[in-house]
C-alpha cells in the first residue's frame, strides 16, 4: 500500500487533521455526514415548500394568473421531484446515519467512504436535478414523467426532462450505495448479543428499507437509461411513431416507484416506533408483529405496483388481482397501527413535541391509509385516479405520515448530536400549525378530487365549483408554511445556545444511543457494548419483575470521564467528494448536451476522468494516513 | 390543548356554514351519477366510504381515548411493562381482512360486470381520439359516419361503447357524471363503454396530464332523446352552407363577407409561427377539415358543423363572435402551447373568416 504514496500529489494524500469546513469535505465520520444530510435535505425541504406554496397561490381563485401554465407545470414537477428525491429520502438517510451505528452498537457504517461519497453524489445530484431553472426550463413532465411526454415533439419546448433522467440517475447511484451501506452495516456490524431479534425497530425498518433501496432504484436505473438514450441519442424506447410502448415506462416507474412509497414510508414508522415506547414509559407492544408486518409491507410493496396503473386498461384479471393484492397491504398496516395504539395503552404519556408528532402522524396516517383503501377499488378508482382526491391521499400518507415521522425524529434525536435541546414551547406552536395547516390544506382535496377536479392543472374556471375549497387549501398550505418558519426559528434559537453536558439520555431512551454522551464522541462507544435482550440499556436502568412491575435502578454517578481514548477509526479522505461531484458533473455534461454539444460533452468528460480519478486514488488511498512514515 | 380543540371546533363549523352558503353546481361531480357506470363506480365509493367511516371513527376514537386516558398524571409513575398480547394481536390482524372482504367482493365481481358490454340496448361505436389539447370524435357505425370535434352528442339509453386512442402523448377520457375514466394510451387500443340515463349537457376533462395545456383539454357531452339525437345527426350528414363552398372550389364570383371568409379559408396561404417556430405558407384547410372542400386537413378539429358547438378551443371559451376572433387572431394567448399557428392576416381576414365560421351550423 504504501508504496503508492508516490503517485498521488501530495495535496491528495490521505489528510490527517481536518478543521473548519475542510472538516466536513474530508470527512468519513457517520455523524458529521448524518448532519449533512440533515441540514442540506431540509434546505430542499424549504425549496420545495416554496414550489408548493406558489403552486397553492396559482390555484387559490378561479382563472388565476399568477405563473404561466409552463412555470406551473414545472413548479408542481419539481416540488414531487424535491419532496421525494431531495428532501424525504435523504431526511432518512440522514436518521439511519445518525442512528443506526449507535442503536447498534458500531463506532461507523461498514464502508465510511462510500457513505461519504452517497452524500456527495446527493448533493451535487441535487443541483443537476435543479439545474434545470437556470438553464430554459426544469423537467416538466410530472414526477412520474410518463412517456411519451418526455419526448422533446410532445413537450413544452425545454430541455427540462434532460436534468430529470440524469439527476435522478446519479441521485439513484446515491441511493443504492446508501442502501447497500446500510444493509452490511445492519448485518456485520451489530454489538455481541444484539441477535435480529433484539434489533431497535428503527434499525429494524432502516433494514427493510435498504432492502428496498437496493433492489428497487436499478428498475428505474433501467427506465431512466432508455429515455436519457431516447433523448440524447435518439433510440425509440418510447417514442409512439416507431412502435415504442408508453405502457413500458409505466411498468418500469411503478415496480420502482410502489417499493419507493414504503421507503417513504417504512422509516418515519421506525422512528415512530421508538418514540412512542419512550414517551410512553413502556416497551412497544408486539415487537415481532411490527417486525414481520413490516417485513410484509416491503415484500407486498412488490405486488402493487399496477394499482397505479388501473385506468391504462390491463384487462378485469389484471386489474382485479392488484385490487386484491393492495387491499391485502392494508393488514400490515392496521397492525401497526393497532400496536401503536396498544403501546400507549396502560403507559404513561410524556406530551413532548416527539410523541406529539408521532401522535399525529398515527392520526393522519390512519386517515391516508384509509383513502387508499378506496382507490385499491377499481371501479373506484376509475373515478378518483388523477384526481385532487389522489394527491390527498399521497399527502396524508407522505406529509401526514413521513414528514410528522420525520419532524418527530428531529425533535427526539436532535439532543444527542447537539447538546442542545430543541425549544419546546416553539416546538408545541410548529405541531400544532402543522396539524391545523396539514388538515386544512390537504383535507378538502378529498372533496375537490370527488368533485371532479384533475390534477395537474394550472387553472380552473369558477363555473366547476372548485373554488372556495382551494382558497382554504391554499390558507392551509401558508399555515404549514408559517409552521416550517417556526421549526427554523427553533432550530436556530437552538442552535446558538450552549451545548448541555447532562443531555446524554433526556427523554429516558430505551435504545443503546442513549447511553452514550451527547453529541457521541467520534468513536461512539468507549466498549462496544454487550446486548442482553431488546431494549437492554432500558434494561441498565430498571428491573421488570414478572408482572411487568417496573422499579428504578439506583444509578451510581455517571464516570462521564472525558478522559482521550485511543480508539482505531477510519481515516479522513478527499476521494469521496472528487468521486461524487465527478459523476454528477458528467451527467450534468449529458443533460446538457442537447443544448450546448460542445460545452456538454466538455463537462461530461471531465466529469467521467474526475470519476475515474476519484475512484482510483480511492482504491490506492493507504488504509491509515500513518502508513507513509 | 383545550385551546386547540376550541379552535378546531370554531373552524369546521365556520368552514361548514360556509361550504353551505355557498352551493355551487357541481359540473363534475363523481356524486351525481346519470349513467350506470357511474352509479354502480359511487356505489361502491359509497360502500367503502361507509366501512371506511366505521373503521376510522373506531381506531380515532381508540387513538383519542388512549392518549387522553393515559396522559403522565405524575412524573414519577412506572407504569406496567407489557410487551404484547398474542390473541389480541392475531385478532387485529384478522379482523382487516373481514373488512377488506366487504370491499373486494363487489369490487371483483364489478369488474368483471362492467368489462362485459350489455347486449339488452342499442349500440354506437365511437372513436375518440386525442391530440395536444382537443378531442377527435368519430361515429364509425355505418349508418352513422359522422366526425366532429369536442362535443360528443349520444342518444339516451343507448350504450355508448367508445375506443380510446391517441397517437401523441397519453390522454384520460373521463365523463365524471357518466363514466369514470379510461386512458388513450398510443400503440395500445383501449375502449371503456357506459349509457347516459336522462337528457342533460355533461362536462368531461382529459384526466390525463398531457404537457403545457393539459388543463384546457375539456369536452361535452350532450345527451339527447332519441328524436333529438336523429335530427343533430341529420343536421351533421348535411355540409353547412353547400353554397359558401362551392365559391372556394371554382371561380365563382361569391361576394359577401362570408363567402370571402371561404375563400380565405380554402385559397389563402399566410405566415405565420407555431410555438416560437417561423412557418409559411400556413392555409387553414391544411389543418382543418369543412366537408365539402377540396382540401381536408386533419391536424386540428373538423370545422364541418362548428357554429353549431357551445364552445371553442375544446371546451374553454363559449363560442361567441368575440371569442372566435380573438381565437384566430391569436390562439396562444388563449391556449398556452397551442400547435394553431398565430398568423399574419391582413385587415379584414380574421372578420371574414368568422363570420364564414359563424354559417356553420
Amino acid at each position: 500500500m504504501a508504496a503508492n504514496i508516490g503517485s498521488l500529489p501530495k495535496f491528495l494524500q490521505r489528510p490527517t487533521t481536518y478543521s473548519g469546513i475542510w472538516g466536513w469535505i474530508v470527512t468519513v465520520d457517520h455523524k458529521k455526514i448524518g448532519v449533512m444530510y440533515a441540514f442540506t435535505a431540509i434546505f430542499f425541504f424549504l425549496v420545495g415548500g416554496l414550489e408548493a406554496v406558489v403552486i397553492r397561490t396559482q390555484l387559490a381563485f378561479a382563472s388565476n394568473e399568477l405563473v404561466s401554465p409552463d412555470i406551473y407545470n414545472q413548479l408542481f414537477t419539481m416540488h414531487a421531484l424535491t419532496m421525494i428525491f431531495l428532501a424525504i429520502m435523504p431526511l432518512a438517510v440522514s436518521f439511519f446515519n445518525l442512528i443506526v451505528p449507535l442503536q447498534i452498537g458500531a463506532r461507523d457504517v461498514a464502508f465510511p467512504r462510500l457513505n461519504a461519497l452517497s452524500y456527495w453524489i446527493y448533493l451535487s445530484g441535487g443541483l443537476v436535478l435543479n439545474a434545470g431553472w437556470i438553464l430554459g426550463g426544469a423537467a416538466d413532465s410530472g414526477w412520474f414523467a410518463y412517456a411519451p411526454l418526455t419526448l422533446d415533439q410532445f413537450g413544452s419546448g425545454s430541455h427540462g426532462m434532460d436534468f430529470y433522467s440524469l439527476g435522478l440517475l446519479v441521485l439513484g447511484i446515491s441511493s443504492v450505495a446508501g442502501g447497500l451501506n446500510f444493509l452490511v452495516t445492519i448485518i456485520n456490524m451489530r454489538a455481541p448479543g444484539m441477535t435480529l431479534m433484539r434489533m431497535p425497530v428503527f434499525t429494524w425498518m432502516a433494514l427493510i428499507t435498504s432492502i428496498l433501496l437496493v433492489t428497487a432504484m436499478p428498475v428505474i436505473t433501467i427506465a431512466l437509461i432508455e429515455l436519457s438514450l431516447d433523448r440524447i441519442l435518439g433510440t425509440q424506447f418510447f417514442a409512439p411513431g416507431a412502435g415504442g410502448d408508453p405502457l413500458l415506462w409505466q411498468h418500469l416507474f411503478w415496480v420502482f416507484g410502489h417499493p419507493e412509497v414504503y421507503i417513504l414510508i417504512l422509516p418515519a414508522m421506525g422512528i415512530v416506533s421508538e418514540v412512542l415506547p419512550t414517551f410512553s414509559k413502556k416497551p412497544l407492544f408486539g415487537y415481532p408483529f411490527i417486525i414481520f408486518s413490516g417485513i410484509f409491507i416491503g415484500f407486498m410493496g412488490w405486488a402493487v405496483w399496477s394499482h397505479h396503473m388501473f385506468t391504462v386498461g390491463m384487462g378485469p384479471v389484471a386489474n382485479a388481482t392488484f385490487a386484491i393484492t393492495t387491499m391485502l397491504i392494508a393488514v400490515p398496516t392496521g397492525v401497526k397501527i393497532f400496536n401503536w395504539i396498544g403501546t400507549m395503552w396502560g403507559g404513561s404519556i410524556d406530551f413532548k413535541t416527539p410523541m406529539l408528532f408521532s401522535i399525529g402522524f398515527i392520526f393522519l396516517f390512519i386517515i391516508g391509509g384509509l383513502s387508499g383503501v378506496s382507490h385499491a377499488s377499481p371501479p373506484t378508482d376509475y373515478q378518483q385516479q388523477d384526481t385532487y382526491y389522489v394527491v390527498a391521499h399521497i399527502h396524508y400518507v407522505l406529509f401526514g405520515g413521513a414528514i410528522f415521522g420525520i419532524f418527530s425524529g428531529i425533535y427526539y434525536w436532535w439532543p444527542k448530536f447537539s447538546g442542545t435541546l430543541l425549544n419546546e414551547n416553539l416546538g408545541v406552536v410548529h405541531f400544532i400549525l402543522m396539524f391545523i395547516g396539514m388538515n386544512l390544506s390537504f383535507g378538502p382535496m378529498h372533496w375537490l378530487g370527488m368533485d371532479g377536479m384533475p390534477r395537474r392543472i394550472y387553472t380552473y374556471g369558477a363555473e366547476y365549483g372548485w373554488e372556495f375549497w382551494n382558497t382554504v387549501s391554499t390558507v392551509g398550505s401558508y399555515i404549514i408554511a408559517i409552521s416550517t418558519l417556526v421549526f427554523i426559528a427553533n432550530v436556530i434559537i437552538t442552535m446558538r445556545q450552549e451545548r448541555r453536558t447532562d443531555l446524554a439520555d433526556p427523554w429516558d431512551g430505551r435504545t443503546l444511543e442513549w447511553s452514550i454522551p451527547s453529541p457521541p464522541p467520534e468513536y461512539n462507544f468507549k466498549e462496544i457494548p454487550i446486548v442482553n435482550g431488546l431494549d437492554s440499556f432500558w434494561d441498565t436502568k430498571y428491573t421488570t419483575d414478572e408482572d411487568g412491575n417496573m422499579t428504578p435502578i439506583p444509578q451510581g454517578v455517571s464516570n462521564n470521564n472525558e478522559e482521550e481514548v485511543a480508539i482505531h477509526m477510519p481515516g479522513l479522505s478527499y476521494f469521496p467528494i472528487i468521486t461524487g461531484f465527478g459523476l454528477s458533473a458528467s451527467a450534468f455534461g449529458f443533460a446538457i448536451y442537447n443544448q450546448y454539444n460542445v460545452v456538454g460533452l466538455t463537462i461530461a468528460i471531465l466529469g467521467i476522468v474526475a470519476t475515474f480519478f476519484g475512484s482510483y486514488g480511492w482504491c490506492f488511498e493507504p488504509a491509515d494516513p500513518e502508513d507513509h512514515h | 390543548m383545550k385551546y386547540a380543540k376550541i379552535l378546531k371546533v370554531i373552524l369546521t363549523t365556520l368552514l361548514l356554514g360556509l361550504s353551505l352558503a355557498c352551493t355551487p353546481e357541481h359540473l363534475q361531480s363523481t356524486f351525481d351519477p346519470k349513467g350506470p357506470i357511474a352509479r354502480d363506480q359511487e356505489y361502491m365509493f359509497q360502500i367503502i366510504f361507509w366501512a371506511m367511516v366505521a373503521v376510522f371513527v373506531i381506531v380515532q376514537a381508540g387513538l383519542v381515548y388512549t392518549v387522553v386516558k393515559f396522559r403522565r398524571k405524575s412524573e414519577s409513575e412506572l407504569p406496567k411493562q407489557t410487551h404484547g398480547n398474542d390473541k389480541l394481536e392475531i385478532a387485529w390482524t384478522i379482523a382487516p381482512i373481514f373488512i377488506l372482504a366487504i370491499v373486494a367482493i363487489p369490487t371483483v365481481s364489478m369488474i368483471f360486470d362492467h368489462s362485459e358490454i350489455p347486449t339488452n340496448k342499442p349500440k354506437i361505436e365511437i372513436t375518440a381520439d386525442g391530440y395536444q389539447w382537443w378531442w377527435g370524435f368519430k361515429y364509425t357505425d355505418e349508418n352513422l359516419n359522422i366526425v366532429t370535434a369536442n362535443e360528443l352528442h349520444i342518444p339516451t339509453d343507448t350504450v355508448i361503447n367508445v375506443s380510446l386512442r391517441s397517437k401523441n402523448v397519453i390522454h384520460s377520457f373521463w365523463i365524471p357524471k357518466l363514466a369514470g375514466k379510461m386512458d388513450l394510451v398510443p400503440n395500445n387500443n383501449n375502449s371503456m363503454w357506459f349509457i347516459a340515463d336522462e337528457p342533460g349537457e355533461y362536462y368531461a376533462q382529459c384526466a390525463e396530464y398531457c404537457g403545457t395545456s393539459h388543463a384546457n383539454m375539456k369536452f361535452k357531452v350532450y345527451a339527447h332523446e332519441q328524436s333529438g339525437f336523429e335530427e343533430w345527426v341529420k343536421n351533421e350528414k348535411n355540409s353547412a352552407n353547400p353554397n359558401l363552398i362551392a365559391c372556394t372550389n371554382t371561380d365563382a364570383n361569391c361576394t359577401g363577407l362570408a363567402a370571402k371568409g371561404a375563400n380565405i379559408f380554402a385559397n389563402k396561404a399566410f405566415s405565420g409561427v407555431i410555438r416560437g417556430q417561423e412557418v409559411e405558407n400556413q392555409r387553414c384547410a391544411y389543418c382543418h377539415t369543412i366537408e365539402g372542400m377540396k382540401i381536408k386537413g386533419n391536424a386540428g378539429p373538423n370545422l364541418t358543423h362548428v357554429a353549431s358547438r357551445t364552445t371553442i378551443a375544446s371546451g374553454t371559451y363559449d363560442n361567441s363572435e368575440e371569442n372566435l376572433t380573438s381565437w384566430i387572431t391569436n390562439p396562444k394567448n388563449m391556449k398556452p402551447g397551442v400547435y394553431m399557428p398565430t398568423l399574419n392576416f391582413e385587415e379584414g381576414d380574421v372578420e371574414a373568416l368568422v363570420a364564414y365560421l359563424q354559417t356553420l351550423r
